[in-house]
């Protein structure tokens, strides 16, 4: 293969990748925070992409910049609500009964995202276009180039607000020992609330920067199990584990579709992410998945 | 200055707790020794907050508390050590300070100044500021933990098995460091002890509990003499 397609390949791998970090992401802070895997995380994707594309750009016409702004917030306040619907009154009750009532909140959106805004796939423009930038014989899309770019930028922001905020600390210290922060004053249930609404924005990024780049449509749902599969390939729970799980998966997606066929792009997930379910559980990073899955 | 009065606790239907009362008067060390599963931990988880007593009042200064949640028993004065330490272990030494002190994050130079005095009463957990919680000894873990509950500037620390799975030596360091916090801090102290020989050396009074029940209270040194007390609990 030509090294100039090498690249161009490398660089749409990574973009991809990115998407299922910040879906990956997303499954991580609340399985931390409270041990459970929110089986609506790919449909939080799917209802920002819509909203993005068809009503805040194509219907409202606003910029990139406030469109992102309020689809964030939005998903937020999503997020909120989905944790005092969906997790706060289950809070006694076993893992897996948590997770199929996300479960069915998942199966509620994709129904409402077609009620809303219709059974066609919807298309937009986003910032660039199908715009190419090119370096002698390899042209990349900058779309691509933009989200790795958005998302280094993020993980950088996440880095610094996890480790220098008050809140973050608060966040981080509730995820690992939840009844210990109550006895230092915290309010866990406020933090839990934020733990959602953080994982929900980050659903929301992937949403806005995946529309540009597809038919939005219901199917984007399937980028769920795609950082799913993220996070069991870098050890479920695990931050760093999650963003690198995200990326290696982009890359061998686009290289198993080049090399084999494009029908097995979406075959490969699985086939790894049974692989590492059987070999190693605990992903490449280390540490055991929980025994609530 | 703290009051319990006939509470009854239950986990769903078992009744942990039975008519328990107890005191604790400003300034004092008083100890609630008892065995395995007595309900020592669920006497301070009550104290705390975490659990509702199903039938009698909790009064500290003079005000009812049973009815508050952690995070306002905390800001009104009480602190726990929770049994196990439990001390945040991705977190560094200076951010479960931080933590400690969550409920006057705001009061900037009360917080570097309650940093001040506990590592100037643990000088190690200063050396070790910026390593996570998690790499430490236990010992520097149960004074982390200790350290932790102090910069909330408590009244009254409620301690739970400080001396759980340490070395002789280290419970030597940590009960020092209880009877300092209560004669130089001038915080009172309600500690739960299986070490009930360790406990009754620093204590003024104690209290054992009994399957859920006070079965006797009386000062420290009657305690060491009691000859049910020495047989149960102090190995004869
Ligand atoms: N979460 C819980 N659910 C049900 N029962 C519980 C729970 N926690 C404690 N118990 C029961 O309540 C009783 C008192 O427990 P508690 O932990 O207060 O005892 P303890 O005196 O602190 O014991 P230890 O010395 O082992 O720490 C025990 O019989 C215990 O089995
Ligand atoms: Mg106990």
């Amino acid at each position: 293969m030509a090294l100039s397609v090498l690249v161009q390949q490398l660089i749409s791998g990574l973009a991809m990748g990115c998407i299922y970090s910040l879906v990956a992401l997303g499954y991580t802070f609340i399985w931390n925070a409270v041990g459970i895997v929110n089986l609506a995380q790919g449909d939080f994707v799917t209802v920002a992409a819509f909203l993005y594309a068809a009503t805040f750009s194509n219907h409202l016409k606003w910029g990139f910049v406030p469109a992102l702004i309020a689809v964030m917030a939005v998903m937020a306040l999503f997020g909120m609500g989905t944790e005092r619907v969906v997790y706060h009154p289950l809070q006694g009750a076993h893992p897996r009964t948590v997770m199929l009532s996300t479960l069915a909140l998942g199966i509620l959106l994709s129904n409402m995202d077609i009620i809303l805004w219709g059974p066609y796939p919807v298309t937009t423009r986003g910032p660039f276009g199908q715009d190419i930038i090119r370096f002698g014989d390899v042209s990349i899309m900058q779309h691509h180039v933009f989200i790795i770019v958005v998302t280094l930028v993020l993980l950088f922001l996440q880095h610094l607000f996890f480790q220098k905020t008050t809140i973050g600390k608060v966040m981080r210290a509730v995820a690992q020992d939840r009844e210990a922060a109550t006895l230092m004053g915290i309010e866990t249930g406020q933090t839990i609330a934020v733990t959602f609404a953080y994982s929900s924005a980050l659903a929301g990024i992937a949403g806005v920067l995946l529309a540009p780049a597809f038919m939005v449509s219901v199917d984007l749902g399937s980028v769920g199990l795609k950082g799913f599969a993220s996070c069991v390939i870098g050890g479920f729970g695990h931050i760093t584990g999650a963003t690198f799980g995200g990326i290696l998966l982009g890359i061998a997606e686009v290289f198993v579709s080049s090399f084999l066929s494009s029908r097995y792009r979406d075959a490969i997930v699985f086939v790894i992410l049974v692989a590492f379910l059987l070999l190693r559980p605990q992903g490449v990073l280390g540490r055991k998945v929980g025994e609530s899955l | 200055m703290l009051r319990v009065q006939g509470i009854d606790v239950f986990y769903g239907s078992i009744q942990a707790l039975k008519e328990v009362s107890l005191e604790v008067g400003e300034g004092e060390i008083v100890c609630l020794i008892g065995s395995n599963g007595a309900g020592k931990t669920t006497v301070l988880r009550t104290i705390s907050g975490l659990l509702k007593p199903r039938k009698g009042s909790i009064e500290f200064m003079g005000e009812r508390i049973d009815n508050k949640r952690p995070s306002q028993v905390v800001r009104g004065g009480i602190s726990c050590v929770p049994e196990g330490r439990r001390i945040f272990p991705g977190l560094t030494v200076l951010e479960n300070l931080e933590m400690g002190a969550y409920v006057r994050r705001r009061k900037r130079t009360e917080v570097s100044e309650a940093m001040e005095r506990v590592f100037a009463l643990f000088p190690v957990l200063k050396e070790r500021a910026r390593q996570a919680g998690g790499t430490l000894s236990g010992g520097q873990q149960q004074m982390l933990a200790i350290a932790r509950a102090l910069m909330a500037g408590p009244r009254l620390l409620l301690l739970d098995e400080p001396s759980l799975g340490l070395a002789p030596f280290l419970v030597e360091q940590v009960f020092d460091a209880i009877k300092r916090i209560n004669q130089e801090e001038k915080v009172t102290v309600l500690l739960v002890e299986q070490n009930a020989k360790m406990a009754l050396e620093i204590a003024n009074r104690g209290y054992v509990l009994v399957n859920g029940v006070v079965s006797l209270h009386d000062t420290a040194s009657n305690l060491k003499d009691n000859e049910k007390v020495r047989e149960t609990y102090l190995g004869g």
